[in-house]
């Protein structure tokens, strides 16, 4: 649940999804569930000569399931909080 | 919202419609729906069952097939417009379309999987086979599909 | 879930796991992400033929083996000629 709160705050940059089919797709994050399922609005491919299937897509659906990596811009995650709330949900989970 | 339970409106409403379902594993099975359930979870009956090359196949009377295994179906296009009918109805009418079942409305048959009418030819005495070379088969698809 | 909701009755491209893509318009879709596609073809890639269309019909796809829906921009999708792209389908997913 951290993690979706992680990527909450991060609607509206611009970030870098790798795929599990080797695709890297470049785009604004426009919303996430609970699955991490994400929205990309103005969407790029990397790589363009090789991919050329998405031309013509501006905005995507990406199942959270094929998701290898998310590039996150490193100036809007405040580590130093994430490493805190981290803790504090490890606490909370001993707890219960 | 409609459109939130309209894959499983629309498995509900082929019951008894010829359907091509193919697996994960890439063997596909064309048959007439004879019932399903929310997991997906269905029985076919007069089925024909290809391999993953599509080289082979076998008519099998009856089978169940685990929801969690299928990867696609393919459904009758005149089914659609059924589901759609029969859930605007239902909202009228204040109560869940849930489970709703479109009786034997006379809409065409769906465009044959291209393997059919293969076996139809090879089957007629052993219920199973071997297809045509790939060459053969790619032509006989334009021929159906056109 | 609620982020599919906005390309019913779009024309969307759904790339599977096992790397096919499919053209259509999405008809409705679950919590799942099961989809269900009207008047859908697919689009068979090559290295060394142009893009061939196979008229596919209405089409359920488990959301399981779903990799991604893209919205199209009509336009550009019809701007492009198909019979001049040459690609590698987009490959498999692998764990």
């Amino acid at each position: 649940m951290l993690i979706f709160s992680v990527f909450k705050t991060l609607t509206d940059q611009r970030v870098t999804v790798e795929l599990k089919n080797d695709l890297s797709i470049t785009g604004t994050l426009k919303s996430v569930d609970q699955f991490l399922n994400i929205r990309l609005d103005g969407i790029k491919v990397l790589d363009e000569q090789r991919y050329p299937h998405m031309m013509a897509v501006k905005n995507c659906f990406i199942r959270g399931s094929v998701v290898r990596y998310v590039q996150l811009p490193a100036e809007h995650v405040d580590t130093q909080l994430l490493e805190d709330a981290t803790r504090r949900e490890a606490a909370n989970q001993t707890k219960r | 919202m409609i459109e939130l339970r309209l894959p499983l409106s629309l498995l509900n409403a082929a019951q008894n419609k010829p359907m091509l379902v193919e697996l994960k594993n890439g063997e596909t099975f064309n048959g007439h729906l004879v019932n399903c359930d929310n997991f997906m979870n269905i029985t076919l009956r007069e089925v024909y069952q290809t391999n993953p090359d599509g080289d082979r196949f076998w008519k099998v009377k009856e089978c169940y097939i685990r929801g969690s295994t299928i990867k696609y179906l393919r459904v009758p296009d005149t089914l659609l417009d059924a589901v759609k009918e029969e859930q605007n109805k239902a909202r009228e009418a204040g109560r869940s379309a849930r489970g709703s079942h479109v009786s034997g409305s006379g809409g065409r048959g769906m465009c044959c999987h291209y393997a059919l009418p293969c076996m139809f030819a090879y089957s007629d005495e052993h219920e199973q086979g071997v297809l045509p070379s790939k060459e053969v088969r790619s032509n006989i698809e334009i021929l159906i599909y056109f | 879930m609620s982020s599919l909701q906005g390309y019913v009755d779009r024309p969307v491209l759904l790339v599977l796991q096992d790397g096919r893509a499919i053209v259509g318009t999405m008809a409705g879709f679950d919590q799942k992400s099961n989809v269900v596609l009207s008047d859908s073809k697919e689009r068979v890639y090559s290295a060394d033929e142009g893009v061939e269309e196979i008229p596919l019909g209405l089409y359920l796809v488990k959301g399981d083996q779903i990799v991604l829906i893209g919205e199209l921009d009509e336009e550009k999708d019809r701007s492009v000629d198909l019979s001049t792209i040459r690609a590698d389908p987009i490959p498999p997913i692998h764990y």
